[in-house]
């Protein structure tokens, strides 16, 4: 019998936890390094679709090499936000700019925040990055459209385009693709993840396809001692 | 000091405040070397020197007040005066460093009190409203006192701030806050024996005599901390050229100096000096290493790197600010004395 593609059973997935309200919902992801083969689809899919500029990237793919020769073991560890549940880059932000919503998704307000970077500096896998204003085809003969153009985050659109758009001198981070997610589409790294590796899903629901991986796998998480609970696991 | 000298710190700070006007309305981060992986850096150290400056000054004024009767003194005064210029450069200097400074107002409008930072602003202003009361009411001793106790809040929360993030080992620590009350106490006497001594030698001679002690006890205090602090997870401090900068031009020569009676204010300038070469060092302690082996390799673009070193402009404002700090703390002190005398 052919098999689905996990990205079919995990869109139902997505429209079953979104008939739930938000607070009843909690969206986690699991990353197969297994299957992780390195290719960067993800983050460019995410740098395309949030027009990210120099400076900020939402979910690199960290190379990792450990042991020693002959006994070298090469891995790839995708790090998106791990929208934690008891995110250390919150209570820092002076002016609440920066706040966990009723589905646990962290989120930043660009009219809010004033660019302090105090929840960078708080964050303890670097998951935050500034947007100091730079494009990648400045000094270029023109700046090209496409750096220019609107994109989605938190149901609303932005641009970087005016001297004063907001998203400009903000903390930026993934947000597990929210606007996404208010259209019933999944997040666009797990979408682009060639090597089908990462899993999202509502993790209140038993029935869903993460939940039952994350059942038949031994699964962890990043730097469990700093006490922010990551959503995020690896298998 | 000459009238060329303090026109020299006017020159500097004029060139400061048009770098830093510039960087605000016109160039905003271009002209920026932080980033992503090195949020903060020479400002932010500066800051945080000037804050603890200004904390400590007021506290070197009160204690003068203190030891010789109770009432305010005129070097009560000028300690005040020169506590208000360097915490309203240390507040210029974090202003110019926000990613949008125009709207840096809302950390007192939309405060989250979560935030130590934000308790930290609120007690900013607190002092300048003391430092108002003392400077145009009849109830000074008051004031100077709940100017005091700004101070020591503001400190307090700073230090709290720091140490208080869990994802930067090399601050995270209790010595955090007892290493800002210190160097606080250090910074402020260096600025009173700089600027008392500035605007009057006569003053300063007769009502200072207990500026020099505190400076150079605070100063190896200071020291003998950040060595604690070093071993007890700040490793990254012994391997930075500023922290050693520190240790001999803003510790070990100016003990010597002070112990010798000579050099007149240098003494309190290189003291001042080694302490933002040391704030300095203590910011990008907490940068040294990645959040995560590999991170920076990971995904390659400016301001995704663990270098960092200050740009051209991000040097002329922290002169200039430095140096405006004590030219106006001189200026004012001046003007005051002047119009009491009249
Ligand atoms: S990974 Fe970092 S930015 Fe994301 S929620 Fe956790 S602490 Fe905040
Ligand atoms: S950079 Fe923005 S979101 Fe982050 S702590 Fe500062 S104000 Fe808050």
């Amino acid at each position: 019998m052919e098999r689905e593609d996990i990205l079919l059973t995990m869109q139902r997935d997505l429209a079953k936890a979104m008939q739930k309200p938000p607070e009843k919902r909690r969206w986690g992801m699991l990353i197969d390094t297994r299957k992780c083969v390195g290719c960067h689809a993800c983050t460019i899919g995410c740098v395309a679709e949030y027009k990210l500029p120099p400076g900020v990237v939402y979910r690199p793919v960290i190379d990792k090499v450990s042991g020693k020769f002959p006994d070298v073991k090469r891995q790839f560890l995708p790090r998106p936000c791990y929208q934690c549940e008891n995110p250390s880059c919150v209570p820092v932000c002076p002016v609440g700019a920066t706040k966990k919503e009723a589905d646990g998704i962290v989120s930043i307000d660009y009219e809010k925040c004033i660019g302090c970077r105090s929840c960078i500096a708080n964050c303890p896998y670097g998951a935050r990055t500034f947007d100091a204003g730079d494009y990648y085809t400045e000094n270029q003969p023109a700046l090209q459209e496409y750096e220019k153009a609107g994109f989605f985050e938190y149901g609303k659109q932005w641009r970087r385009d005016g001297k004063h758009a907001s998203v400009i001198g903000s903390a930026r981070k993934c947000h597990f693709c929210t606007s996404r997610l208010q259209k019933g589409l999944l997040p666009i790294c797990v979408s682009t993840c060639i090597g089908r590796a990462t899993f999202f899903g509502d993790l209140n629901d038993e029935q869903s396809l993460i939940k039952k991986v994350m059942g038949a796998g031994k699964v962890y998480r990043i730097k469990e001692e700093a006490g922010t609970d990551p959503r995020v696991y690896y298998i | 000091m000459g009238k060329t000298a303090k026109a020299v710190l006017l020159v500097l700070f004029v060139a400061g405040a048009v770098a830093a006007l510039g960087k605000v309305f016109i160039w905003g981060e271009s002209v920026t070397n932080y980033g992503s992986y090195t949020p903060w850096g020479l400002w932010v150290g500066l800051y945080v020197l000037m804050v603890a400056a200004a904390a400590g000054a007021a506290w070197t004024g009160i204690y003068v007040a203190w030891s010789q009767g109770g009432e305010p003194k005129r070097l009560t005064t000028i300690s005040l005066i020169a506590a208000g210029a360097f915490l309203a450069f240390g507040l210029a200097f974090i202003g110019t460093d926000l990613g949008k400074p125009m709207k840096g107002f809302l950390i007192f409008f939309s405060p989250a009190f979560s935030s130590k930072l934000a308790w930290a602003s609120w007690l900013y202003m607190a002092f300048f409203v003391c430092l108002g009361g003392y400077l145009f009411t009849q109830a000074k001793k008051a004031f100077m006192y709940l100017a005091g106790l700004a101070a020591v809040g503001f400190v307090v929360a700073e230090g709290l701030f720091f140490g208080g993030m869990v994802a930067r080992a090399a601050w995270n620590s209790l010595l955090t806050p007892v290493s800002f009350l210190a160097s606080a106490v250090a910074a402020g006497s260096a600025a009173v024996f700089t600027v008392g001594q500035m605007s009057s030698e006569k003053i300063f001679a007769e009502e200072g005599y207990a500026v020099k002690k505190i400076l150079m006890y605070s100063l190896v205090a200071v020291a003998a901390i950040e060595v604690v602090h070093a071993f007890a997870g700040q490793a990254a401090l012994l391997s930075s050229v500023p922290f050693w900068g520190f240790v001999v031009l803003g510790v070990v020569v100016p003990v010597i100096m002070l112990m010798k009676n000579s050099g007149a204010i240098l003494p309190g300038v290189l003291a001042l000096l080694g302490l933002a070469c040391n704030k300095y060092a203590f910011v990008s302690s907490g940068f040294a290493a990645e959040p995560m082996p590999g991170l920076a390799n990971a995904f390659q673009a400016a301001r995704l790197s663990l270098s960092y070193a200050p740009s051209a402009v991000e040097w002329v404002v922290a002169v200039g600010f430095v140096a405006g700090a004590i030219w106006a703390a001189d200026f004012l002190a001046n003007k005051l004395l002047a119009a009491k005398q009249a």
